[in-house]
């Protein structure tokens, strides 16, 4: 379709081969967990057997958040943020900033509060820097470790980040060279795999798939690699050449001038009133809020909105803290609509697929999986063409290991959460869990013939699978009748997607079976 | 372009076509600079756009593709003294905004 | 309405999809099948079928229903070329 010269052809395919092969695996592990982060969220419900309440930020809570504030160090209120947790509890975390004698680095520091929806009752509380005393919920654990391993490989920060940047870079240059080099693209759009010998079948699925994810692997590459440079290289080079160095200037143009600094005291205006016609305005409750400079005549209260019904792009709204009137929509960058600050607005939604409830990410998940596809296909299809060669066949267990292993160790990490779940530090043994999968895929890889390898491997996927229903209720989480009973069907939905797909993997296992069996038999009886 | 190839293989040979560790030097180390200083300096030649921040929003956006297509460039264009002067130019036009801004802070301080 | 929306452009690409794969004389021919006779209007009517609705969308301003359809749209493509065209052709 694409005229190449020869030369440029083979350029680009060795391009698309060794970077494929060399980046392969680790690209296979973002991508895979990021097609699970997609369901982060409903993961995290699921983890600690559900919402107490649903849609928490609708309820009455100025009443709340006012009491806990008078009992706060005063500093503390110079800044207020408000969300809820994966089983609904609120967090408030009121909090100034200062310099971090650790990192060096300006940082929040305060009081966490976390508050049952429910009762109101104060379940947790702790005072210290942001990343003290956030994270060691031990509810968010299993959500945030699939989270951190997509973004940073378990890498220290920020050079995981980098890493899974270049891993981004590295899928876009895969999905563009494949475009070019891949001449009939649309003539053989539909191509059925074809079956006359294993590697032609293999290249057409490989080819087939990456065809028809081509544009979303572009896109998720794309954008994921923006959010691992923008922060740490894109924003600040940018901000040296655009501004000299010049702050005030700097946040002028990207924040907006700030409000005239007034201390005089002010009672805040009520926090409900403004969450209702802001939730009015914006077309869904907010999900986040943030008050500055609490009890004084300049507060502002922010609120932030996923994006309504139709819509790719969320909204933050803003409020005069003292007298509670509607200030305006901010943008995400700058202080008036622009074609930079939309773009800019697309790309989250772009990459997470949480624009558009349960069905956008169902999608999500589904593009991310069959970009794993495109992934593995290409690195047995490498592997298989160099079978000759003593190095490449060496290889292939650990393609087989780390393309069924990443899930098993996905799902055990989720079964060190539901063991330790009330008993011990979920962060810890999530972690361990992760690792334990891991290394029991090593081994089985490693230890079984090659004829049952794959078999080994899937079985043991669809026996973690099909235990962690039984092992989260085990160890205290909600029974499917109080599930349904407190309207968390949630909860059921993720347990049955379990199931499913641990009898998903038991087929495949049983039908490589049969068939290595059949193989046998047909050796057999030839001989 | 397929005529192009069949004089470079022939005549000229490796003189046009380069050797392959310039080409992994331009496409490698070289491209990667080349598309940190273009995000860096294009603040300076992007118009501003009416909300007065076009020109900061889509270099910091478009560096993975800015990336990717030098990349493209440099892999796939065949006479490499001209992806090496065009990438060399890049690098300083966008290089003089951003070190006189530099400089600018470092005085300023 | 993002969800009714969605699928209906869907089920729409869908059968787009299908019927240009049980067309498409690549398939046939690997598959030792004999190529159906194609006619212009019919391929404009298969490109309409799987192009339109995603141009509807766009052109409604149903940002999010767009999204999911260009999504999907790939996603359907692939499955309904993964099945080999013994079992839906003759």
């Amino acid at each position: 379709m694409i005229a190449l010269s020869q030369e440029n052809t083979r350029r680009l395919l060795a391009v698309h081969g060794w970077s494929g092969t060399v980046f392969g695996l680790f690209l296979y592990v973002v991508v895979l967990t990021g097609a699970v982060a997609v369901l982060a969220h409903e993961i995290g419900i699921w983890s600690v057997g559900g919402e107490k309440l649903h849609a928490p930020m609708e309820r009455p809570l100025d009443k709340t958040v006012r009491d806990l504030a008078a009992t706060v160090p005063e500093e503390h209120l110079e800044e207020v943020s408000i969300f809820h947790n994966s089983a609904a509890d609120m967090v408030l975390f009121f909090h100034t900033h200062i310099i971090n004698p650790e990192s060096g680095n300006i940082e929040d520091f305060g009081t966490l509060i976390n508050v049952d929806p429910v009762s109101n009752d104060v379940l947790a509380r702790r005072e210290g820097f942001g990343r003290d005393v956030f994270g060691v919920d031990p509810g968010g654990a299993l959500d945030e470790f699939v989270v951190d391993l997509h973004v940073n490989l378990l890498a220290p920060s920020p050079w995981g980040l980098y890493a899974t940047g270049i891993l981004g870079l590295v899928m876009m240059i895969a999905a563009l060279t494949g475009l070019l080099i891949h001449r009939h693209l649309i003539k053989d759009a539909f191509l059925a795999p074809r079956s006359g010998g294993a590697l032609l079948g293999r290249k057409d699925r490989h080819v087939l798939a990456g065809t028809w994810g081509l544009l979303f692997a572009f896109i998720l590459a794309f954008t994921g690699s923006f959010f691992s440079f923008a922060g740490a290289i894109g924003i600040p080079l940018v901000a040296v050449t655009a501004f000299g160095g010049d702050q005030t200037s700097m946040m002028e143009t990207l924040v907006g001038a700030p409000k005239a600094d007034d201390p005089s005291p002010a009672p805040l205006a009520d926090l409900d009133a403004m969450l209702a016609e802001s939730a009015s305005r914006a077309g869904s409750s907010a999900d986040f809020v943030v008050v500055s400079h609490w009890g004084r005549a300049d507060a502002v209260v922010q609120l932030f909105h996923a994006p309504p019904e139709g819509s790719l792009r969320g909204s933050k709204l803003v409020f005069n803290g003292s007298s509670g009137e509607f200030e305006g929509v901010k943008q995400q960058l700058g202080t008036q609509p622009s074609a930079g600050a939309a773009t800019l607005e697309l790309v989250g939604p772009l990459h997470f697929g949480n624009f558009a409830g349960f069905l956008s990410k169902v999608v999500w998940v589904c593009l991310g999986l069959a970009m794993c596809y495109v992934t593995i296909t290409g690195l047995q299809l490498w592997l298989e063409r160099r079978q000759q060669e003593p190095f490449w066949r060496r290889m292939l267990p650990t393609v087989d290991i780390v393309a069924l292993g990443t899930p098993v160790a996905l799902v055990s990490a989720a079964h060190g959460f539901f063991l330790s779940y009330g008993v011990a530090d979920t962060h810890l043994w999530t972690l361990l869990g992760f690792c334990g999968g891991a290394l029991v895929s090593i081994v089985l890889g490693i230890a079984v013939p090659a004829a049952q390898r794959l078999r080994a491997l899937e079985a043991t996927l669809a026996g973690t699978l099909a235990l962690l229903p039984a092992v989260r209720m085990s160890m205290g989480g909600s029974s499917w009748a109080e599930a349904l009973g407190s309207g968390n069907a949630l909860v059921i939905g993720m347990d049955v997607l379990m199931l499913l797909s641990a009898t998903t993997y038991a087929v495949f296992a049983l039908r490589r079976g049969s068939a290595s069996r059949r193989r046998t038999e047909m050796v057999e009886a030839t001989a | 372009m397929g005529s192009n190839v069949s004089t470079t293989e022939s005549a000229e040979g490796s003189v046009i076509r380069g050797s392959l560790w310039a080409r992994w030097l331009i496409a490698g180390p070289l491209t990667i600079v080349t598309a940190i200083l273009v995000m860096a300096g294009a603040p300076t030649w992007l118009p501003e756009g009416p909300g007065g921040v076009d020109h900061i929003a889509f270099p910091i956006l478009l560096f993975p593709a800015i990336w990717a297509g030098l990349f493209l460039y440099a892999l796939m264009e065949s006479r490499q003294w001209r992806s090496f002067t065009l990438m060399l130019a890049l690098c300083v036009l966008n290089a003089i905004p951003v070190v006189s801004a530099i400089r600018h802070m470092t005085s300023a301080s | 309405m993002t969800l009714l929306l969605s699928f209906l452009a869907c089920g729409i690409s869908a059968t787009g999809l299908f019927w240009s794969a049980s067309y498409d004389p690549k398939r046939l021919r690997v598959y030792g099948l004999v190529p159906r006779q194609r006619s212009l209007a019919g391929r404009l009517a298969r490109s309409v079928l799987i192009l339109l609705p995603g141009i509807a969308l766009l052109l409604s301003g149903s940002a999010s229903a767009f999204t999911i359809w260009l999504g999907a749209a790939g996603l359907l493509g692939w499955f309904v070329a993964l099945r080999q065209p013994k079992a839906q052709s003759t």
